[in-house]
């Protein structure tokens, strides 16, 4: 599955160092972890959220079945707020 | 019988021809102190005024965008038109603020809230206090560096023959008179001095994001970078395209009464 992000800004917070997404109307505004800051850059439109696991499990060296609980669920979470198409 | 007036809207000149007098007065008042470009001009947009029987239609670089049934109705339709124009002439990755800016040496402060917050009597205050100004209402970000629109400050609409709240005090009430719906009303405005008009563009991280609330007396207290970033973007002007990060170091969040003594207030609250 190839999740296609909607167009978005990435905010960088100065102080505290949080990753604020937010769509271009202001709408909605999530702020992530830095895993969901680094699957939010891997969201390009052209990697399957399998290659995405990939590369967070090699960067990470966490376990593949909980890395992939969590994109999915994430991914599922920016979806739900209209942040990510799902095919 | 018809005149012409030019300014510049961030890197853009616009130019504004075929205008009634009266209405090019009215211009002048609102915008003569947007003579400079805060950027290189980029680009140029041009408003004609096409007189029709009795009423007038306004055409922006040949395309209809908006009518007048009278001369009195025709300078808020003009200015309608100017500031529906600002997202589409301002290229990604760019936001455009909804909110007054002044400068304190090499910081700016950014008053961020939903109109009536209180934004326009702040930037009086700060003028006042010997500030530079950026915009009543409106500043531009590209991230890296913020610049403004220093128009005429530009006060509530207030009935024709209405005595002004003594708060208005010098502002020349004569400036801006139009029709509406609620009969003839007049728009109070102070033009900035000339010696304090500074729209930059200054750096992004000189900002200081200022939220603004009407509350019982007067407060301040830190507010949250998010909160401020949730202002920032919902009250913006079309979309926000780029990281505003830079501008949110220590926002701080005011409650006001009493705006020249809130501002007093805020002053000693910054290092």
């Amino acid at each position: 599955m190839i999740p296609k992000p909607r167009p978005a800004v990435v905010h960088e917070l100065p102080e505290t160092g949080e990753t604020v997404l937010c769509d271009l109307e202001g709408a909605r505004l999530v702020v992530l972890n830095a895993v969901g800051a680094a699957v939010w850059s891997l969201l390009d439109g052209t990697r399957s959220i399998d290659a995405i696991v990939d590369v967070i499990v090699e960067t990470l060296g966490a376990e593949r079945d909980v890395v992939r609980r969590d994109v999915e669920a994430f991914v599922a979470s920016l979806a739900a707020q209209g942040l990510v198409d799902l095919p | 019988m018809s005149g012409s007036r030019s300014f510049f809207v961030s890197d853009v000149e616009v130019v504004a021809r075929g205008l009634p007098e009266a209405i090019a007065e009215g211009l002048s008042a609102c915008f003569g102190s947007c003579r400079r470009a805060p950027l290189p001009a980029r680009t140029r947009v041009v408003f004609e005024v096409e007189r029709r029987g009795d009423g007038f239609r306004v055409m922006r670089d040949g395309e209809f965008v908006a009518g007048a049934p009278g001369e009195s109705t025709l300078l808020p339709a003009l200015e309608r038109a100017l500031y529906d124009a600002f997202p589409a002439w301002h290229p990604p990755p760019r936001a455009i603020l909804h909110a007054a800016g002044v400068s304190l040496g090499e910081r700016v402060l950014v008053f961020a809230g939903s109109s009536g917050a209180g934004k326009t009597a702040f930037a009086r205050a700060f003028l006042e206090l010997g500030a530079g100004y950026l915009g009543d209402e409106t500043i531009f970000t590209d991230g890296e560096r913020l610049w403004g629109f220093p128009r005429a400050l530009q006060f509530d609409v207030l009935p024709e023959g209405a005595p002004p709240p003594p708060w208005l005090g010098e502002v020349d009430l004569r400036s801006y008179r139009f029709e509406s719906d609620a009969g003839i009303s007049v728009r109070p405005l102070l033009p900035p001095p000339e010696e304090a008009i500074r729209p930059g563009p200054h750096p992004a991280s000189s900002a200081r994001v200022i939220l603004l609330e009407r509350g019982e007396r007067d407060t301040v207290e830190p507010a949250s970078a998010i909160d401020a970033l949730r202002v920032l973007t919902t009250e913006a002007f079309g979309r926000v395209e780029t990281d505003l990060g830079p501008l949110l170091r220590a926002p701080l969040r005011v409650r006001w009464n009493d705006p020249r003594a809130a501002a007093e207030r805020l002053l000693r609250h910054l290092p």
